[in-house]
């Protein structure tokens, strides 16, 4: 599937009244759209389930919603899964849609903690609800951001070979005359895209050129979806990846290697960094 | 699951992290670190970018070293512009306080923390467009850098004082009303400032003036009351009869027409009879102590400690015969001066009654002013001036450390590290002594021809709580710094009880790196030196006083200069008695040794010692030859480095903390020749005692030690044929070999018949009578001007005899 991106945040501006979680939790809703990851939301423990309704305050189209910097990979007792509802009503009763189906959260590192779910982008609902469920016992989930979109534009072109994904693991090494050594973790991992393109063409390298403005170089946090989808089926593994982060590219440039196709800067998609512990 | 158990541990994951608060921490306002995390409940944010090295240690004056760091703040979403904006630094700004933490992970992912300083801004936030820059410094050079303000002349004006009663300022001329009136610490005499000093004299017109009412009924006039000020205190008690009371006497200044009265001290009776009135029936008031009414100032409470002085009865005084017969003549240098006459009325620097250049009725402006300016200054025995902490017994130099903290800076009562405070005060026993007042350097012209006392002031300005504390802790040796927790802490220049008695912990050399030694530099701290100079409280020096001994072996002189401005029997000395011939090197910790200061990197495991703490240390180079083994070191100063998680540590080398100067401790350990690892076995009947292990030799057992048996296993309730007869001391006679050693004969009734073991936990070796130490060179010998601890002690000062018999059993 295609490259997608989105940079608005449609959770942004609400109140952290509008998310209404069960089992009942109000401290720190407020972390859960302050646009950073690395503060988590903690519900209560509970078994099996846990759901948030979120009150958009009018009817609102929404393309997707990813999950960021969840622990759901921990809940007990296998495979998590995760579905969305859509309704006109708080109860989610009225005119109830299901935006995405039941999904096996992927669990599997380093893409354990960061989901996107995509919408099929029909439904323009107030309320919109996410429940999570795991069998066995109790568990207490945490999120450090939801972060919902109207749009996600897509590229018509993917990278070339050459490109990849790394994770940094910071750290500090202080060395002694001995020979011994002391290290000390000071973050990560934190995960990276690199993205090299070559022989667009000019409406293929604009879309770059649209991306790296939009997102106004490093300077705003955006989703970036490997692989786009719009269905409201249970999305695979590869459909819920999802890199919360920066472009690391401040000069967006491009050579024509070729008769009207162009090289245009490699992109560096790196992710925002996350709490201690993480 | 604390810091110190964490931080040495590999692995673990360093956070930095910084409080912010505008209420000195009552409320914390924000949270930032490093990384983001929870403590507790709070959310620390992802906010700090950079932090620059932090400094911590002390400087050549006894003060933390100046210094300071920074921190630069993620700005990208406004939240830090509070720190700058124009319309939040008057309310936010200027009251902000920081919290440093250094945090590590524990095993189970979650963060302890350990404070490493409150800081203030030592310069104002600097914003660009996307971090603020923090420039920060600790209390230092923050709120311990400035004494609250005491009142002055015109912030008394107006108050009850005493209750009911207005003082009233009229006709005040020629003083600063404006200057803060003194602090006074220290044991008395204390300075009285008389006010009407300079100029016109004060009318204290709705003062009580009915307390000069004598006993006879006959009143003075008011219009004569003056103020005499003797200083500002945080002390809200009501006066008691210990306060400013006691002898007051009037000092005389230099005059033209009699220098040969300058510094007699006439001493003023509080009450006298009137030598005008009918035997016995008549006594007339001379001065009466007071403290004033609360005065708040910059919402601190405040009160005046001061006289009421009767300028009538004070002429009555001195133009009668009384006063002649009551006092005897003192010298300049507060010695009594047998050989010189009484001064009498006559002789007093200005005509008391009336004469030529004086205007007769006496109770003129100008009269009374030419009567005040023969008195230098008043000079009052009462107690116990502005202390508060130990004011029963004032001057004790860690009592007026609290006192400066906890009440006369803006740091209040919480500030000080009162562990700390206690190990520092047990140390210290001279007494100090000191003033802090708007000293007021005008030339004797511009003050009236006045000469104003002002040589022993601690001058009141722009830093003046830093240079007081300089001047008190360079004064008594010891050393203030800010705490790890943010309060101000003491630590002695030398050993204290907890340093005799303490576990240390180790830098182990798997930990070091870079590693250097040095003689410190001359005019660096733990320099050697071998002559001193004391700095005098006028600002001048006294000295040399020699070290002979090392001037001889060293070949050469290495003068130092140490403070000595608030050194209680050198500032009475000064004033009373002229220059000193105190003994400095005994009065004072001064040494001449050589000690080396090492400087090595580590990691932040060393965080978990504090400035002036000790640990040990090897230094074997490779183990090739060790320059150091196991030695004892002090920490002088630690550069921190957040970024990397690297810390610079200078140590100074104090291995000879517990053995130079051994303290004598109630538990007397001492006389212990050694503590047993294994069992004894006596036997009924039998003299000769055996032990399981170790050896008598080895442990320097001789004829005359004791074997102290204290066997567990036998007790009353299954006595022998005789009770406890292997829970008594009995004496050695000979040592026969490592094992075995022969009693001195008499009662070897061990209990039932046959061999008894006594475990290794019951018994003992003791030096008996015989063989106590009597060589200096002797392990178990106290040196010559050992200190005390402890029940024989007081403050640190052998007590008494009747005290001592506690040091033979604790």
């Amino acid at each position: 599937m295609s490259y997608a991106y989105a940079v608005t945040p449609a959770l942004s501006g609400l109140a952290a009244t509008a998310f209404t979680w069960t089992p009942a939790t109000t401290t720190n809703r407020a972390f859960l759209n302050d646009g950073r990851m690395d503060k988590r939301f903690a519900v209560a423990a509970t078994a099996t389930t846990v759901n948030v309704v979120i009150d958009m305050g009018a009817a609102t189209l929404l393309k997707g919603i990813a999950l960021l910097n969840s622990n759901i990979a921990s809940a007990p007792g296998g495979t998590p899964q995760v579905q969305v509802l859509a309704a006109d009503d708080a109860a989610i009763t009225l005119n109830v849609v299901q935006a995405k189906s039941t999904t096996n959260l992927n669990i599997t590192a380093p893409k354990q903690k960061d989901h996107v779910l995509q919408f099929t982008g029909a439904q323009t609902k107030r309320y919109w609800q996410i429940i999570w469920s795991w069998s066995a016992s109790a568990f207490a989930l945490q999120l450090g951001e939801l972060f919902a979109f109207a749009a996600s534009p897509q590229l018509t072109r993917k990278s070339d070979y050459g490109g990849g994904e790394s994770n940094d693991i910071r750290t500090s090494v202080v060395e002694f005359d001995t020979g011994n050594s002391r290290g000390y973790f000071l973050g990560g991992p934190v995960r990276a895209k690199r993205l090299p393109f070559s022989l667009h063409t000019e409406s293929q390298r604009l879309e770059l050129e649209t991306l790296h403005a939009a997102v106004k170089a490093d300077a705003t946090p955006f989703l970036w979806i490997p692989s786009y989808e719009a269905v409201a089926t249970g999305a695979a593994a590869a459909e819920q990846e999802v890199i919360y982060g920066r472009l690391e590219v401040n000069e967006f440039a491009w050579t024509e290697g070729d008769y009207q196709l162009f090289d245009p800067s490699e992109l560096v998609i790196r992710s925002l960094g996350r709490e201690v512990g993480s | 699951m604390a810091f110190a158990d964490e931080v040495v541990k590999d692995g673990r994951e360093l956070i930095w992290a910084l409080d912010v608060s505008t209420d000195n921490f009552a409320t914390t306002l924000y949270r930032w670190a490093t990384r983001s995390f929870l403590l507790g409940a709070n959310w620390y944010e992802e906010r700090l970018c950079r932090l620059g090295n932090i400094k911590r240690g002390f400087a050549a004056d006894h003060l933390p070293a100046a210094s300071s760091f920074s921190a630069s703040v993620d700005n990208t979403d406004f939240v830090a512009d509070f720190l700058v904006t124009q319309a939040t630094v008057e309310t936010v700004t200027f009251k902000a306080r920081f919290r440093l933490y250094c945090g590590v992970t524990d095993s189970a992912g979650a963060v302890v923390t350990q404070l490493i300083g409150t800081f203030v801004l030592l310069d104002f936030p600097t914003r660009d467009s996307s971090v603020v820059k923090l420039s920060l410094a600790d209390d230092s050079m923050g709120l311990l850098a400035d004494l609250l303000v005491p009142p002055n002349f015109a912030d008394w004006e107006g108050i009850a004082t005493p209750a009911t009663e207005v003082f009233v300022g009229q006709g005040v001329e020629n003083i600063d009303t404006q200057a803060p009136f003194p602090l006074q610490f220290g044991p008395p005499p204390y300075i009285g400032f008389p006010l009407g000093h300079y100029g016109s004299p004060i009318l204290g017109t709705s003062f009580d003036g009915t307390a000069f009412v004598s006993s006879g009924g006959v009143g003075l006039p008011r219009r004569t009351l003056f103020p005499v000020v003797v200083c500002a205190t945080r002390d809200s008690a009501t006066i008691t009869a210990d306060d400013v009371s006691g002898p007051v006497y009037c000092v005389f200044g230099q005059q033209t027409n009699r220098p040969d009265l300058a510094g007699f001290k006439v001493w003023l009776p509080e009450t006298f009879p009137n030598p005008k009135g009918a035997a016995g029936s008549i006594h007339l008031r001379m001065w009466k102590a007071y403290k004033s009414d609360t005065i708040t100032k910059n919402g601190y409470a405040w009160k005046i400690l001061w006289l009421a002085f009767s300028l009538d009865a004070y002429v009555a005084w001195m133009t009668s015969s009384l006063w002649a017969l009551q006092n005897v003549p003192w010298t300049p240098s507060g010695a009594l001066d047998l050989g010189r006459a009484y001064p009498l009325a006559a002789d007093y620097p200005v005509p008391l009654t009336s004469a030529a250049g004086v205007p007769s009725g006496s109770w003129s402006q100008k009269w009374c002013s030419a009567v005040f300016r023969a008195i230098d200054y008043f000079e009052l025995a009462g107690k116990p001036g502005s202390q508060l902490t130990g004011k029963a017994n004032p001057g004790h130099p860690i009592d007026i450390m609290q006192d400066l903290v906890e009440h006369y800076s803006a740091l209040g009562s919480s500030a000080v590290d009162t562990t700390r405070f206690a190990r520092c005060r047990k140390a210290t026993t001279k007494l100090a002594k000191g003033m802090v007042a708007a000293g007021d350097t005008r030339g004797t012209a511009a003050r009236g021809g006045q000469a104003l006392n002002t040589q022993n002031l601690s001058a009141f300005g722009l830093g003046t709580l830093r240079s007081t504390i300089r001047d008190l802790a360079s004064s008594h040796d010891f050393d203030v710094f800010m705490t790890t927790s943010g309060q101000v802490g003491l630590v002695s220049q030398f050993a204290d009880f907890e340093t005799q008695t303490g576990t240390f912990p180790s830098v182990d050399e798997e930990k070091q790196a870079g590693v250097s030694d040095r003689i410190p530099s001359v005019g660096e701290r733990w320099s050697p030196y071998n002559r001193v100079f004391i700095e005098a409280p006028d600002g001048g020096q006294l000295g040399p006083y020699d070290n002979a001994a090392a001037i001889t072996s060293w070949g050469r002189v290495i003068a130092k200069v140490v403070g000595g401005k608030w050194w209680a029997s050198l500032f009475d000395s000064v004033l009373v008695a002229g220059l000193t011939s105190s003994p400095m090197w005994q009065g004072r910790n001064l040494e001449s040794k050589a000690r080396p200061i090492i400087s090595f990197v580590t990691d932040v495991s060393i965080l978990a010692v504090d400035l002036g703490e000790y640990f040990t240390m090897s230094w074997t180079r490779g183990g090739a030859n060790a320059a150091y083994s196991s030695s004892l070191w002090r920490i002088e100063s630690m550069v921190i480095s957040p970024s990397i998680g690297r810390v610079s540590v200078e140590a100074v080398w104090f291995a000879d903390l517990q053995t130079d100067q051994p303290y004598l401790l109630d538990n007397e350990t001492l006389v212990v020749r050694a503590t047993p690892a294994h069992s004894l076995t006596v036997t009924d009947g039998s003299s000769t005692i055996t032990r399981a292990g170790g050896s008598f030799i080895t442990d320097a057992v001789a004829a005359g030690d004791i074997i102290r048996l204290r066997d567990t296993t036998e007790t009353a309730a299954t006595p022998d044929t005789e009770a406890f007869t292997r829970n008594r001391d009995v004496r050695v006679a000979s040592v026969t070999d490592a094992l075995n050693l022969v009693i001195v004969v008499g009662d070897t009734d061990f209990g039932t018949a046959g061999a008894h073991v006594i475990a290794a936990a019951d018994w003992l070796m003791l030096r008996g009578a015989t063989t106590y130490p009597s060589v200096i060179t002797d392990a178990a010998n106290y040196p010559s001007g050992s200190a005390f601890f402890g029940k024989i002690s007081s403050g640190g000062v052998y007590s008494n005899a009747a005290a001592a018999n506690k040091l033979l059993d604790g």
